[in-house]
């Protein structure tokens, strides 16, 4: 019976934490927060009365698939497994298509400012003046700028939909909310945005012990480097005098391939 | 001079494909480190249920007097589903070392990975449920020499057993598996008792 008290006490408390987290309860009302944390353990209460398996073979009965007391899946049948990859190939396609689509426009708005804004080159070939610079960045890139934009956050919301359409075919049950489920939503969601994992200490395991710190600051600075060169890249082309710096088919490039790639 | 305007005609198509195909991989990667997570968080629990339900019939059957060789190729044959319904696993029955082993066993794949992979946070779970244990009450759980040169060859053949599949499980429930981690999953299977 201690065993019993212990897991379900560290349970509750664990829910309630990670409650706490995800759902920022602490900033809500006291009635809510009461509410929401009575909901939490409105489940677990009654069935810490009876016995442990007990709870166990109910939680397994209610059919729920992704608690801690979920169900076994130890294999999953051929179909589910060609409808998770058919969703996941439609869409790479589409994203694809999205890349085209985006890349295309780009080179539109282009092609279209170039016929209806000739940029008069300096006699010397190698720059133009700044206002000039500033009407071709205005009608060429930002445009192409305000597409990519666009472009990444259809991106991002075609493959959180995809994601959560794959964990509804996988049979996992994200709704109605309860701290386990939006843990497991969280995750899903955090992969699908890229968001990487957590590397801070949990359940007493260090993810990152025994590792070079000279590593981890080389991986911090490559992380705060690719912001800086993206940054880099966008400001060096637009002040007149950097002009210079690079040839204009040059920079045209980088700014286009930039726009599209960050 | 045709080649050199076709040349120019073409060049500012090229970002095109460069874009499309970069979007194409970007998509793939993501949805498989989806996929992984939303496959594996089903089958965590009936996988580790299955894995300590096979770990408890061979303990019955070596206590019955069955080869240890005979037992696992018995458990083989039959499926995992079989084994998971076993609802039955008593915790209370396995040593204090064969837990805190099992929990180091994921401990240890964490630290490998470097990170936290929400599926072996699900596990740590999951086992902490079904183990009864608290693994932040274990002192350097997440210490691979003392998994590696104490903890593993003080286990029995069956334990190393089932503790190597635990490595197994978890080594490949962040879908990645490394040329550091092969190598480390192999000193791990040099240093348990052979089976």
């Amino acid at each position: 019976m201690e065993t019993l008290a212990f897991v379900s006490s560290y349970e509750l408390t664990s829910t309630v934490e990670e409650l706490d987290e995800l759902r920022n309860v602490k900033d809500r009302p006291i009635l809510e927060r009461t509410a929401a944390k009575l909901l939490v353990i409105k489940g677990q209460a009654a069935a810490e009365a009876v016995d442990i398996e007990t709870r166990y073979r109910m939680r397994r009965a209610e059919g729920v698939l992704d608690t801690v007391e979920s169900t076994s899946e130890t294999s999953f049948s051929p179909s589910v497994i060609l409808r998770i990859s058919l969703c996941c190939w439609f869409c790479v396609v589409r994203c694809l298509c999205y890349g085209v689509g985006s890349a295309g426009l780009a080179v539109l708005f282009e092609k279209l400012a170039k016929e209806n804004f000739p940029v008069s080159e300096n006699p010397d070939g190698t720059t133009f003046s700044g206002g000039q610079l500033y009407k071709n960045f205005a009608v060429t890139y930002a445009p192409a700028i305000f597409v990519s934009f666009l472009e990444a956050m259809v991106i991002y919301y075609d493959l959180l939909r995809t994601a959560l359409t794959v964990a509804q075919i996988a049979g996992l049950k994200l709704w109605p909310a309860d701290p386990i489920r939006t843990y497991v939503s969280n995750s899903i969601i955090a992969e699908a945005l890229e968001l990487g994992h957590p590397t801070y200490v949990r359940f007493g395991v260090n993810p990152l012990r025994g590792s070079s710190e000279l590593i981890l600051k080389l991986c911090f600075l490559l992380y705060k480097a690719r912001g800086g060169l993206s940054k880099f890249l966008i400001k060096v082309r637009t002040p007149a005098p950097r002009a210079r710096l690079l040839g204009r088919a040059d920079t045209r490039s980088l700014l286009r391939s930039s726009c599209g790639a960050w | 001079m045709v080649t050199r305007s076709a040349v120019k005609g073409v060049f500012p198509l090229i970002g095109i494909p460069i874009v499309a195909f970069w979007n194409a991989m970007l998509a793939y990667q993501i949805l498989k480190a989806v996929r992984t997570v939303a496959l594996c968080r089903c089958c965590i629990n009936g996988v580790t249920d299955a894995l300590l339900g096979v770990h408890q019939e061979l303990s019955r059957q070596l206590e019955a007097g069955v080869e240890l060789k005979k037992a696992v190729a018995l458990s083989r044959i039959k499926s995992f589903a079989l084994a998971s319904r076993h609802d039955s696993f008593d915790p209370t029955a396995m040593t204090a070392e064969m837990k805190t082993a099992i929990l180091r066993t994921v401990a240890v794949a964490v630290v490998q990975s470097k990170r936290f992979h929400p599926n072996l946070e699900l596990l740590m779970k999951h086992l902490m449920f079904r183990l009864h244990l608290d693994p932040s009450s274990i002192e350097g759980l997440d210490d691979e020499t003392v998994f590696l040169e104490k903890c593993l060859p003080s286990l029995s053949r069956l334990d190393s057993y089932t503790v190597l599949s635990f490595m197994a499980f978890a080594l490949t429930l962040d879908g990645e598996l490394s040329i550091s981690q092969k190598v480390r999953a192999r000193a791990s299977s040099h240093a348990s008792t052979p089976c």
